[in-house]
């Protein structure tokens, strides 16, 4: 499974939560779509 | 500031000196400016290097020598390589791929360690800066002598009011430990 933006705060242990679940979800997604391109190139 | 950057800095502490002497490495820990930048980094064990390609503009080096990512005005390649650009678009989402490259340039095998993956400025719901470094998820990655990993940048922004303001000065830790 792609990995998602999420993954990568989860990740980032300096990122509270709060401040990830203010990114609106449409640009989430358009933000795990290029995390996950980049992962393929 | 009325525009909005992003700039990373890549600072090196090396650990293990005895091995190193050896030239063999048993692990290096370096912190770097994420102005978003990494030592006289070309040559070291741990090789920290600008990409050879394009998109390796966006990797600067620092007055101390070190690399550091750099997508502000105070890139030194704009104007040669960087034809002009000082900062990340507003409202957009940018990918940049093949920014800089990590290369084992010591003896054995390393797992490679960067921290953390993602910053992330919000002033929400008026404005919101964030980059991810890929591919750095399911750390570490391991790389046999004379392997190198080339990493990635996807920056994300959102502006309300249309005035960019937002950036990111911060470091991102390199850490590299014998396999």
């Amino acid at each position: 499974m792609a990995p998602t933006l999420d993954d990568y705060i989860d990740e980032s242990e300096t990122y509270d939560a709060d401040d990830a679940a203010e990114i609106p979800n449409d640009l989430r997604a358009e933000i795990d779509t290029n995390i996950d391109d980049a992962h393929s190139s | 500031m009325n525009r909005r950057t992003f700039a990373v800095s890549l600072g090196a502490l090396v650990g293990g000196g005895a091995a190193i002497g050896t030239g063999a490495f048993s692990s290096v820990t370096a912190e770097r400016d994420f102005d978003v930048v990494v030592s006289g980094d070309a040559g070291a064990y741990l090789g920290l290097q600008s990409h050879p390609g394009p998109n390796g503009a966006y990797a600067d080096t620092t007055p101390q020598d070190t690399l550091g990512v750099d997508l502000t005005d105070s890139n030194s390649n704009i104007g040669t390589a960087i034809s002009g650009g000082e900062g990340v678009n507003a409202n957009a989402l940018s990918t940049f791929l093949n920014v800089f490259r990590i290369t084992n340039q010591g003896t054995q095998a390393i797992d490679v360690e960067i921290d953390p993956l993602v910053f992330l400025e919000t002033e929400l719901p008026q404005s919101l800066l964030g980059v991810a470094i890929v591919p750095a998820i399911n750390n570490p990655i391991r790389l046999t002598p004379g392997d190198d990993q080339d990493f990635h940048l996807i920056a994300f922004s959102f502006e309300a009011d249309g005035e960019p303001d937002l950036r990111v000065d911060e470091q991102i830790e390199i850490t590299a430990t014998e396999a």
